[in-house]
């Protein structure tokens, strides 16, 4: 670089930016020092800068800034997408457990048809027998059938006490005959309603109509052995 | 940029941008407007805009904003920085003959100059800023620095 009259403004900028070399610069050193009156220049080169002062943050910088959102906000997506998963696992949990529960069921029914266990089984192993009072004789009243068709829908808990205290107020041999009949029919087969073993006896012993009789079969009716088995494992 | 970052450019920037938009603007009011605007922007483009990048656009931002003001202001009254002189006080130091002279630059000098003595960019970065090539940069600095060097010369010799 040739340093000139007609280029020293130019140089003198540049040296100030900081983009000569050593080898400039010290050219332009040689220059200023054969050439006095540019001493001037130099110096008024270097004041054209403005100086860089400590700025303190304006007033309105705080009303600037944004709060940060809470988590819950900024994930509300992934939240979704767990509890919708978390909501079907428990679901799936349920089903499952549902399904095992019925299986076991299923598998318990099946057992005691292999043992051919009878209503009268089912009877002597309840363990809530003991809470109704029983005759010796095994005969049963038209009062306590229905109450022991009661106690394996409603599962023991539910029996009504009230009709097994009838029990004790039988006082008709042949009404109890009739009843232990029914009841013994229906527990030697299985899955057949007692209505086509029984004869249309009433209590009383006279013939019904169809209708009657109809309606009287209803109420004598057990359901099948598969319905009155208890799911419970401690019953 | 995340609401931490832009909080932390908020702090470390909003100072100088309000000091690049009032020397450009020359009014306080107007210029902490132009500051708020540019910050308004960038909350809107938060997501697009990284930590690295947020300091040159806000000044990017920040000066057109402020062209934009200005334009807006000549509109309503003619505006002669050089009327501006008239207030200075009659032995006024290097830093005021520096502001003063610096008022009567073109906006585009007035901008290079502070981005260079202020915020230290380079050539290239200013050109960024500003929206113009490198060599430019180069020119519009020599003249704005060769005017300022003239004027503070003709106020020494009045002194």
């Amino acid at each position: 670089m040739r340093i000139t009259h007609e280029n020293i403004d130019e140089v003198l900028f540049i040296y100030h930016e900081g983009d000569l070399n050593n080898d400039q610069k010290a050219e332009l050193m040689e220059y200023l020092y054969q050439n006095p009156e540019y001493n001037k220049e130099f110096s008024l080169w270097a004041q054209v800068r403005l100086s860089n002062q400590q700025l303190p943050i304006p007033k309105f910088a705080e009303a600037l800034k944004q709060k940060p959102m809470s988590w819950h906000l900024t994930h509300w997506k992934s939240l979704g997408f767990a509890s919708i998963i978390a909501i079907t696992g428990i679901i799936l949990i349920w089903m499952v457990s549902r399904q095992e529960k019925n299986k076991q069921l299923v598998v318990n029914i099946l057992e005691n048809k292999k043992k051919n266990i009878t209503l009268d089984s089912i009877i002597e192993n309840n363990p809530a027998k003991n809470a109704f009072p029983r005759r010796k004789s095994k005969t049963y009243s038209k009062n306590s059938l229905f109450s022991t068709s009661n106690l394996f829908e409603h599962r023991v808990d539910s029996v009504n006490f009230t009709e097994n205290q009838r029990m004790d107020s039988i006082s008709n041999p042949s009404e109890a005959k009739v009843l232990e009949i029914k009841l013994g029919v229906a527990a030697e087969i299985d899955h057949k309603p007692i209505v086509e073993e029984t004869r249309p006896l009433t209590t009383s012993g006279h013939s019904v109509k169809p209708a009657q009789r109809k309606k009287t079969i209803q109420k004598i009716s057990l359901k099948p052995t598969s319905d009155i088995l208890p799911t419970n494992t401690n019953f | 940029m995340n609401t931490k970052e832009y909080n932390q450019s908020v702090e470390d920037y909003s100072g100088r941008l309000f000091r690049f938009a009032l020397k450009l603007v020359r009014d306080e009011a107007i210029a902490s407007d132009v500051v708020q605007e540019s910050y308004l922007r960038l909350w809107v483009d938060v997501k697009k805009i990284t930590l690295e990048k947020a300091k040159s656009w806000l000044f990017t931002t920040v000066y057109r904003e402020s062209l934009r003001q200005i334009s807006l202001k000549n509109r309503a009254y003619d505006y002669d920085p050089l009327d501006q002189g008239n207030e200075e006080p009659q032995n006024p130091d290097l830093k005021e003959i520096l502001e003063k002279c610096m008022s009567t630059l073109p906006e585009i000098h007035r901008s290079i100059l502070m981005l260079r003595d202020y915020e230290g960019y380079n050539y290239k970065e200013i050109g960024n800023i500003l929206d113009i090539n490198e060599s430019q940069v180069k020119v519009y600095l020599f003249r704005a620095r060769n005017k300022m060097k003239e004027m503070i010369r003709d106020l020494n010799w009045v002194i």
